[in-house]
């Protein structure tokens, strides 16, 4: 080998380009740090702009959760009239999610699903809500307001839903003849390698509950005993080694479908048909049984971390207002959750059945499925723990 | 021409020896000096940005779970949690088992790759090493993705196969399964075996090849009894690399993977995530890390005894 | 090494080359794969992510280049490429020089030691981090986040030096000095050319393992949003198209630093 001196001019360059790229910085951090400017324009709403006096004036609002969940164009021109940034994060999954806030970023909004949310308000991720300090909260339906999954084991109210839909599986009607009328049906040989599933055990052993008579699908957590968590896991177990995969979010259930590698999804929205549509794919929503119209919500919380917690009260607030949240409905494809909104929200908000949260007692569309947990297990009941233990050892024995 | 370590060593002292003087002697110390000022900028790094944080978790391993807090505490029964459960030892099983058969795979692949790069195509080859380094590139996620692709049911594989009249329905288990996991981990780490092996590699003169075969040796046989020892250190380090890639690996068999294809890696996602026990999760990745150094050491002394 | 018997050796190890040609294919075939994949479904002009190919459009690469989130995430992900290979660069040669004169059994100790961010987790390494950054009172940026990634690329920085280290003959150094070479000169004969491939390598590695990173920018980064930030925020909206736009993006961008720095060193090189 012999020497070339056109090794040390690389690295001469390559010093130069870092040095230049040094020199830049500034200009980088300043453009990040200046107000995105806006893509589209959205359309403005006069009730937003009245609520304009605020304590967000400049502000800078940092949101950790979901896509499509913070407002991004609904209040898009309400921030450029008070010249409010927006910062969306998504950590990439649920476990990221929480150790972002647990490792103490600073976010002053956050999302809260209802199937994770007592899991995480357990977990201190959140602070409590004063619930006076929102002026649509009495608009919110009672169904959703009253209900039990929002509040923490003190009573107190965590999350604000700003969307919320039943529980239907979603299938590709070409392929599947007979949609399954139970859930205990995708135990049997010919839906194996056929379904995806979601990496929860809550909504398949509280429905297998209910299949086998553990339950009645009733009232708030299910409540079984160690033998029948045995039966519900024999047969989970046989689910699971039938599905195909684990689908990573609606999305993603829907790519698979439509890419022809599953025909069925077990848990589905409504909105999966319209993305299906997007790509020329055509697909029908169902209901098990056993899933009593078990329904989920959306909302948003304020992370223990939060900066701003007075400009994340108002974003909450202007989120489920009449105007805004119709349009959150639509564009998420979701029921809304203000009942003045359900009168002038589009179609796509329109295909949800608003008596079932119309008043509290209905609140069973919500019941939250999740067993109790650890601490107010009745003596003989199995909690989430015993869920959790049990799904992930029929997880390593599939 | 080709020295190996072990040559290396008494050559250099037979050199001082016979050159013994004061002066050498300051010139020795002056030089060790030099040495050990180079090695302290990295040094320093890799203590304050590795082992600092890293001790942090490892500290947490002994913490005790207080309402979802992790409290300092020093207390074992994380440990005892991580090490009793079922499904750690199946899960653990599992990846090993996979770990292994990807080793056995990248190193059949990577090895001659390197062989055929340096002995073979020569002249070419900083240019196809280069292109060997590129496909790493294009994003994780990305490629992963596109794997989906190629595998599914409608994909790459499936439709040139069920064009060609070789198949009439698509082939279910490409996709959602061991083996998507397995093509997508081994795409990953060939370039990463390739790497060290080529390195390492560079220590072998053609002419002993030569020599060999004009002695009536095969081409194999040359590659497998000279080229392979003279190597092994690339070997040894690519098979460390496939073996603590697979089992610290958790985004691709959830991505790629059925639901029978979850790995150890898996857990710690659920440690961190779901249950929120991060004490457990930090001794379960304490425990992952000595079995990773444990396993490594025990393949890689297998493998000293079957090349020597 | 440069004896002329080097050429005639050549030419004979490559009188029969068409099964290794046929092998490096494969290989090439297998490797390229999910690349050829990604960039043909970035010029697909239907979202879908299955064939058959509805037609060829820009409109994806239309929509990331108006994109001024992409636009901005682009630019540091190139910055943090430069940064983080220039980082493991001097570090490396440095770590690099040192080592080959300390004793053979510290040696060994400082190359296995250098492997430890293979063995963690990238989600616990990143967690470890922002604690301590938090700790320390660093704030997150993306200069935070290249130190977590020069840290990620140094065992690939000693492993490629440790391998370079065993074809490096100790015995031409102190030959060169004893025939009364000064020190640069001798560093600058011997000593760089044989360790500079292996560091230039893991600087292009370095480089790569920076645009590619997803986790250790997620907890350390803060706004300051790299390519793969972006992407993932966009994963639970389904892979669409401009993720594969994206991609070929950083594909391109990733090769070309690679190979500017290549190039000038050791391709075509014969």
């Amino acid at each position: 080998m012999s020497i070339r001196g056109r090794v040390l001019v690389t690295l001469a360059a390559l010093a130069l380009v870092v040095a230049a790229c040094g020199e830049d910085e500034p200009a980088a951090t300043t453009a990040a740090a200046t107000t995105a400017a806006p893509t589209t324009a959205a359309p403005t709403t006069t009730e937003a702009m009245a609520e304009a006096m605020s304590a967000c004036e400049g502000a800078t609002l940092s949101f950790i959760g979901l896509d499509g969940e913070a407002g991004e164009t609904e209040l898009q021109a309400w921030r450029d009239e008070n010249g409010v940034a927006l910062e969306t994060n998504w950590p990439g999954s649920w476990p990221q999610f929480v150790a972002a806030i647990k490792v103490g970023d600073v976010y002053d909004l956050a999302t809260i699903a209802y199937h994770v949310g007592p899991r995480h308000i357990e977990a201190g991720l959140f602070q409590p809500i004063d619930t006076s300090r929102l002026e649509n909260w009495d608009k919110m339906f009672p169904g959703l307001r009253e209900n039990s999954s929002l509040r923490g084991a003190d009573g107190q109210v965590y999350g604000v839903p700003i969307a919320w839909g039943d529980g239907p599986y979603i299938y590709h009607p070409g392929r599947v003849a007979n949609p399954p009328q139970s859930i205990t049906e995708l135990m049997e040989p010919e839906w194996e390698g056929r379904f995806t599933i979601f990496d929860s055990p809550t909504l398949v052993f509280s429905m297998l509950a209910i299949a086998n008579g553990f339950d009645d699908g009733v009232g708030d957590r299910t409540n079984i005993d160690a033998d029948q968590l045995e039966v519900v896991k024999e047969q989970a177990l046989q689910i699971l080694r039938n599905a195909s995969a684990f689908a990573n979010g609606y999305r993603d259930a829907t790519d698979i479908m439509v890419a022809g590698d599953s025909d069925l999804n077990v848990n589905g929205w409504e909105a999966m048909l319209t993305w299906a549509e997007e790509q020329g794919e055509t697909l029908d929503f169902a209901f098990f049984e056993e899933s009593g119209g078990g329904g989920w919500w959306d909302g948003l919380a304020i992370p223990v971390t939060a900066d701003d917690v007075d400009c994340a009260y108002e974003y909450i607030d202007l989120m489920i207002s009449d105007e805004i949240n119709a349009q959150v409905g639509e564009n998420l494809v979701s029921g809304v959750v203000n009942s003045n909104s359900a009168e002038i929200a589009g179609p796509g908000a329109q295909i949800y059945d608003y008596d079932l949260v119309r008043t509290d007692t209905s609140a069973v569309s919500f019941r939250n499925a999740q067993p109790p947990e650890d601490d107010e297990a009745p003596e003989g009941i199995t909690s989430i723990s015993d869920w959790l233990d049990a799904w992930e050892e029929i997880k390593a024995e599939a | 021409m080709t020295e190996s370590l072990s040559r290396r060593g008494p050559r250099r002292k037979r050199s001082r020896r016979g050159t013994s003087g004061e002066v050498l002697v300051a010139i020795d110390r002056r030089r060790k000096v030099a040495a050990w000022l180079q090695l302290l900028p990295g040094s320093a790094y890799f203590t304050l940005l590795f082992l600092v944080p890293l001790a942090g978790l490892a500290a947490m391993s002994f913490f005790r779970l207080v309402d979802f807090d992790p409290v300092p505490a020093f207390v074992l029964s994380n440990y005892a949690e991580v090490l009793t459960t079922s499904i750690h030892v199946r899960l653990g099983l599992r990846t090993i088992q996979v770990a292994g058969i990807l080793t056995v795979i990248v190193l059949l692949v990577s090895f001659p790759c390197a062989y055929v790069l340096n002995f073979v195509f020569r002249a070419k080859r900083q240019l196809l090493y280069f292109l060997i380094l590129v496909s790493l590139f294009g994003g994780y996620i990305v490629r992963i993705y596109a794997w989906r692709s190629i595998l599914g049911r409608q994909g790459v594989i499936n439709q040139t196969l069920i064009g060609m009249g070789i198949i009439e329905e698509p082939i279910r288990y490409l996709l959602n399964s061991m083996f998507a996991v397995g093509a997508s981990l081994v795409n990953f780490l060939i370039p990463l075996g390739v790497l060290p092996i080529y390195a390492a590699m560079q220590n072998v003169s053609p002419h002993v090849i030569e020599a060999a075969r004009d002695l009536g040796a095969s081409r194999i046989r040359a590659a497998r009894q000279i080229v392979l020892p003279l190597s092994m250190r690339g070997v040894r380090a690519a098979t460390a690399f496939v073996f603590i890639a697979t089992l610290g690996e958790w985004v691709t068999p959830r991505l790629l993977g059925g639901t029978k294809d979850l790995l150890i890696g898996n857990r710690i996602e659920f440690y961190f995530g779901q249950s929120l026990e991060w004490p457990q999760g930090a001794a379960l990745a304490m425990t992952l890390m000595v079995a990773m150094g444990v396993f490594a050491y025990i393949i890689i002394s297998l493998m000293k005894r079957l090349t020597r | 090494m440069t004896a002329p018997g080097w050429r005639r050796t050549l030419v004979r190890l490559r009188r029969r080359p068409l099964g290794s040609a046929a092998f490096m294919v494969l290989v090439f075939v297998f490797l390229f794969a999910p690349l050829v994949v990604m960039v043909a479904f970035s010029f697909n002009s239907s979202p879908r992510l299955s064939f058959p190919f509805a037609g060829v459009s820009i409109r994806w690469y239309q929509e990331i280049f108006t994109d001024t989130l992409v636009l901005r995430a682009f630019r540091r992900s190139i910055q943090a490429a430069v940064v983080t290979a220039g980082i493991t660069g001097v570090l490396g040669l440095l770590a690099a020089l040192g080592i080959l004169k300390v004793a053979a059994r510290w040696r060994t100790v400082f190359l296995t030691t250098a492997l430890g961010p293979l063995a963690i987790p990238g989600l616990l390494y990143a967690i470890g981090l922002a604690v301590f950054y938090r700790q320390i009172g660093v704030g997150r940026s993306i200069w935070s986040a290249n130190l977590g990634h020069a840290l990620i690329a140094l065992p690939f920085v000693f492993l490629i030096i440790g391998a370079s280290l065993e074809r490096f003959r100790f015995g031409l150094l102190e030959a060169a000095q004893d025939l009364g070479a000064t020190r640069w000169y001798a560093f600058r004969t011997v000593t760089l050319p044989l360790i500079l491939p292996a560091v230039i390598g893991a600087m292009l590695l370095a480089a790569a393992i920076s645009v590619d990173d997803f986790v250790i920018a997620f907890f350390t980064a803060g706004q300051d949003k790299t390519l793969p930030l972006v992407m993932y925020g966009r994963v639970l909206k389904g892979i669409d198209p401009t993720l594969n736009a994206i991609g070929t993006v950083m594909l391109i961008l990733t090769t070309s630093l690679a190979f500017m720095a290549a190039s000038r060193t050791t391709i075509g090189e014969r």
